[in-house]
């Protein structure tokens, strides 16, 4: 049986500095090297191709410096590709861009926000990066909410409860700035705002990195509950194997801005086949 | 009723007008003459005609004394004259090498090929008030000039026809960072409303009118540590230059006659997007003698090619939009102007707030 | 005046203002650049409006100009006092004669029709600056009608204040597109804004801006379902002289006490119905 992926994801390339065009001959984990010899630019992701499946959890894995982050910025417009073609087939596109099949990435900048508020979700490792600190924390998810149009206040706040519920929020706390809250607790404002548009696909950028081990845990029962609730669509990138174990069906192990390996979770991490999978997988257990 | 509504602000208006005059002539001193203050306060006038940015020295004279000194009202006066003359035409750029030169030094090299010039300076003069200069009578004056002259023999003297550019020379070994040539042509501040990012022409243009304070305040934050410029003067020369204008319906241009000004270039290290370390110029130069606001320009005009600005010194946006002297205090003083009707306003939103957290309270 | 241009300012600058003015009217709520002149009247007095107006009057407009609602307040005064030296044109105090009326934060009581222009001084032409300072932002902003900010503004000011707490500028949607700056007008007057008959046109001296609502334009205060704009209340409070309670009133205090009397903001209109009711009493 075939089933439609619900992101495709076709040679993606992305270049800090000038770029010449010996940029990615130059580069990937065969030359050790993610800067270009010839021009000393920097290939962050270089003909990076893959698919994610309806309701899959693909998992991201890599040292830092192997394009996984750069990835996930790319997939939520917040940086431009040099290169490549990203595809997402859900009927709620249709609504923003036409039937037509187009690279998302040639989209206005106000079409490529439409899609960010009502389709993707994103939690990023520094919560500074997601939220506005000086807004209370129901106001940072009030901002999605408006900008899906709701205009009643009421209505608006009896949403954000439902949210702060759902992650496990104190609600009485809905008022305060979220510069006021714990690690743990700026990571469940993230996420419940990342949730407040009823996403089709989540982003999650090492969303435990720099937490208590017992507050890991509970973020991760948390993704794992919602991921069921809400048959989310989630690409989780991180360097921590033991959450890649815990969270995806599949994984992809990128280095030096290329994909070096993809597999079922299980295999990758029982059977590595890559010489640079084998060491990670040996080095963390 | 102890109050009576504020009728007749034509006469009150006339009459503060009226006062202003009479503050000014009332001490019964001899009236100033405008050539007293072209010859004497010279730097006074460098300044107004910089900030009015009209080149017209006496127009200068007569607004100082109209304003009893005010520099800001004065430079103003001046600024909104010049709005009122037409536009008949651009001069071709000025040619500083053709500089007639007053002053010229460079803190880069101790020897510099035409040699550091000193000039009327008052760089090495004590800050001490001079008390002979409160009777200082015309015959005093007359020997300082006999005795000062008496010595100097210009005929047999043999004047330089240029002297070289400093930078020309670190140019020349290609150790000086490029900026881009304007091939596009100029943007005219005074035609075309700026928008952000602004082109490098009309920066230099806003920091060549701008007030001195408020230029040498920003270029100041940055030469501190609110900004990491740590300029060197590579070259500062004060003199006259000539200006040339296209003669219409022909091929030729022809001198107008010449204009004083301040031109800096410093030079500050930073590497360039390959990461080569490489020398870029930062460019003041503004009407008549003003070295510290043409320092203050051209560390800013460095500052501000800054690839990733952090500090406000390095924010084109925010420099350019603060710095000009006559908007700002325009804007400053209108705040005296009545507000009472948005005062009112804002009243009514507070009385509310407050009505609502009693009644919340109780 | 001697050595000067009608209207002050040279031919070529007028034309460049009322090309930016149509261009205002043809987009409404959007702020047009200008390179705006500096005038003998200093940034932030009016400068603005001063320049749209000397680019648009001729020989036979009729002129008023009013600050805070009043024809002899001293800033009204002195802009009259300039635009008539360089203009030579009539100049009047009541709202129904003047072809163009020049004003500082009031929209007059009496009801303007379509052969008038009401020419509004702005200090602050962007509304989005209250929460974000830089210029290129609040473009792009713009260019996207990238609004939720302002809005998320607004929910702030209701979970702090439980009310939006904006007295004066509060901000309108011009024509269901662009974000508008009324320029501080109360509140009071921003109704007087929607479907109107008369032009509108907004000049920002300092900051280099023309924008317009045209006759006829929608132009809706922001506002939640739940949390609607009000105008301001004076609690049944009458002007002491022409006893109006449905004008907005000027809060004066009496005497060192604090005791409060209320007068018309809009002189001229209460002088109008101050002299009908004598006419009347008379009779």
């Amino acid at each position: 049986m075939h089933i439609q992926p619900i992101v495709e994801l076709k040679n993606l390339t992305k270049i800090y500095g000038k770029g010449c065009n010996l940029c990615v001959e130059n580069t990937g984990p065969e030359h050790e090297t993610n800067i270009c010899v010839n021009c000393n630019s920097l290939v962050a992701c270089g003909n990076v191709s893959f698919e994610l499946y309806p309701g899959e959890t693909l998992g991201i894995v890599g040292e830092s410096g192997s394009g996984k982050s750069s990835l996930l910025k790319l997939l939520n417009f917040d940086i431009e590709p040099t290169l490549g073609e990203f595809y997402i087939n859900h009927e709620k596109i249709n609504t923003f861009v036409g039937n037509e099949k187009v690279n998302l990435f040639n989209l206005n900048s106000f079409q490529k926000r439409l899609i960010k508020n009502h389709i993707i979700g994103i939690v990023y490792q520094y919560p500074y990066l997601g939220l506005r600190m000086k807004i209370s924390a129901g106001g940072n998810i009030a901002e999605n909410l408006i900008m899906a149009e709701w205009r009643n206040i009421e209505k608006i706040r009896k949403k954000i409860s439902e949210l702060f519920e759902k992650t496990e929020l104190p609600i009485d706390r809905m008022d305060e700035q979220p510069e006021k809250f714990s690690g743990g607790m700026q990571q469940r404002v993230q996420i419940a705002k990342a949730l407040s548009n009823n996403p089709i696909i989540l982003l999650l950028d090492e969303i435990t990195n720099g937490l208590d081990v017992s507050v890991q845990a509970r973020i991760l029962d948390l993704i794992r509950n919602l991921h069921w609730q809400h048959n989310l669509s989630i690409i989780i990138v991180s360097h921590d194997l033991s959450v890649i174990r815990v969270l995806t069906q599949r994984t992809i192990v990128m280095k030096y801005g290329r994909i070096v390996e993809v597999g079922l979770t299980d295999q990758i991490l029982e059977d590595p086949q890559h010489p640079y999978t084998q060491l990670l997988v040996n080095s963390q257990l | 009723m102890g109050y009576v509504a504020v009728k007749g602000g034509t006469e009150a208006i006339e009459n503060a007008c009226k006062l202003l005059i009479y503050q000014r002539i009332k001490g019964n001193s001899k009236p100033l003459e405008i050539r007293q203050i072209t010859n004497e306060l010279y730097l006074l006038i460098d300044r107004i005609i910089s900030e009015g940015s009209l080149y017209a020295p006496e127009l200068a004279a007569l607004a100082i004394k109209q304003t009893a000194g005010d520099i800001f009202e004065a430079s103003f006066i001046l600024r909104s004259y010049r709005t009122t003359i037409e536009r008949l035409g651009y001069s071709l750029p000025i040619d500083t090498k053709k500089m007639r030169i007053i002053r010229r030094i460079s803190a880069a090299f101790k020897e510099i090929p035409g040699g550091q010039i000193l000039g009327p300076t008052s760089d090495y003069t004590l800050r001490l008030l001079d008390f002979n200069l409160i009777n200082e009578s015309p015959q005093k004056r007359k020997n300082f000039v006999k005795e000062f002259l008496k010595d100097i023999n210009l005929s047999n003297y043999d004047f330089p026809e240029t002297f070289p550019k400093i930078v020309d020379i670190l140019r020349a070994e290609g150790l000086l960072m490029e900026g881009s040539k304007n091939a596009n042509g100029f943007f005219d501040i005074t035609r075309q409303s700026l928008t952000f990012p602004a082109s490098r022409s009309a920066s230099l243009q806003v920091m060549a009118r701008s007030e001195t304070g408020g230029l040498l305040l920003l270029a100041y934050s940055n030469m501190r540590g609110y900004g990491d410029i740590h300029p060197t003067v590579g070259e500062l020369r004060v003199g006259y230059v000539p200006v040339y204008v296209k003669i219409p319906f022909s091929e030729g241009y022809c001198s107008i006659g010449e204009i004083k000004v301040t031109e800096v270039e410093v030079i500050a290290k930073f590497e360039d997007s390959e990461g080569q370390p490489k020398f870029k110029l930062g460019y003041g130069l503004c009407f008549g003698h003003n070295e510290t606001k043409a320092i203050s320009m051209a560390v800013l005009d460095g500052a501000m090619q800054s690839e990733k600005p952090q500090m406000i010194s390095e924010n084109q946006e925010f420099v350019l939009s603060h710095i000009d002297g006559i908007e700002s205090m325009g804007f400053c003083n209108h705040y005296k102007l009545p507000h009472y009707v948005t005062f009112q306003s804002d009243l009514d939103r507070l009385r509310k707030a407050q009505r609502e957290s009693l009644e919340r309270n109780k | 005046m001697k050595g000067y241009n009608f209207g002050f300012l040279d031919e070529a600058s007028k034309r460049e203002i009322r090309r930016k003015i149509l261009k205002a009217i043809a987009v409404p709520g959007y702020q047009v650049p200008f390179s705006s002149r500096e005038l003998p009247i200093a940034r932030g007095w009016g400068t603005g409006g001063i320049q749209i107006t000397l680019s648009l009057i001729g020989p036979n407009d009729v002129l008023k100009v009013i600050d805070q609602g009043c024809d002899e307040s001293v800033n009204a005064v002195n802009i009259k006092k300039f635009i008539n030296a360089v203009t030579n044109v009539k100049i009047t105090t009541d709202t129904t004669k003047a072809s163009i009326i020049q004003t500082r934060h009031r929209i007059p009581e009496e009801k303007m029709n379509e052969n008038q222009i009401l020419v509004l001084q702005v200090p602050y032409p962007e509304a989005l600056r209250v929460f974000e300072p830089s210029e290129f932002e609040t473009r792009r902003m713009h260019a996207e009608a990238d609004y939720s900010r302002m809005w998320l503004y607004l929910y702030e000011d209701i979970v702090t204040y439980r009310e939006i707490s904006i007295g004066a500028r509060y901000p309108v949607m011009v024509n269901k597109r662009y974000i508008m700056d009324p320029s501080p007008i109360p509140r009071w007057d921003i109704k007087k804004l929607n479907m109107a008959e008369t032009l509108y046109i907004f000049g920002a001296g300092r900051e280099k801006r023309i924008y317009a609502i045209p006759p006829y334009t929608s132009v809706e205060p922001l506002e939640f379902e739940d949390f609607q704009f009000r105008v301001e209340n004076f609690m049944g409070e009458k002007c002491i002289l022409c006893g109006s309670d449905d004008t907005f009133l000027d809060e004066i205090i009496d005497d060192s006490k604090g005791k409060r009397i209320y007068m018309c903001s809009d002189t001229s209109y209460c002088n109008k119905l101050l002299i009908s009711k004598k006419v009347l009493y008379k009779r």
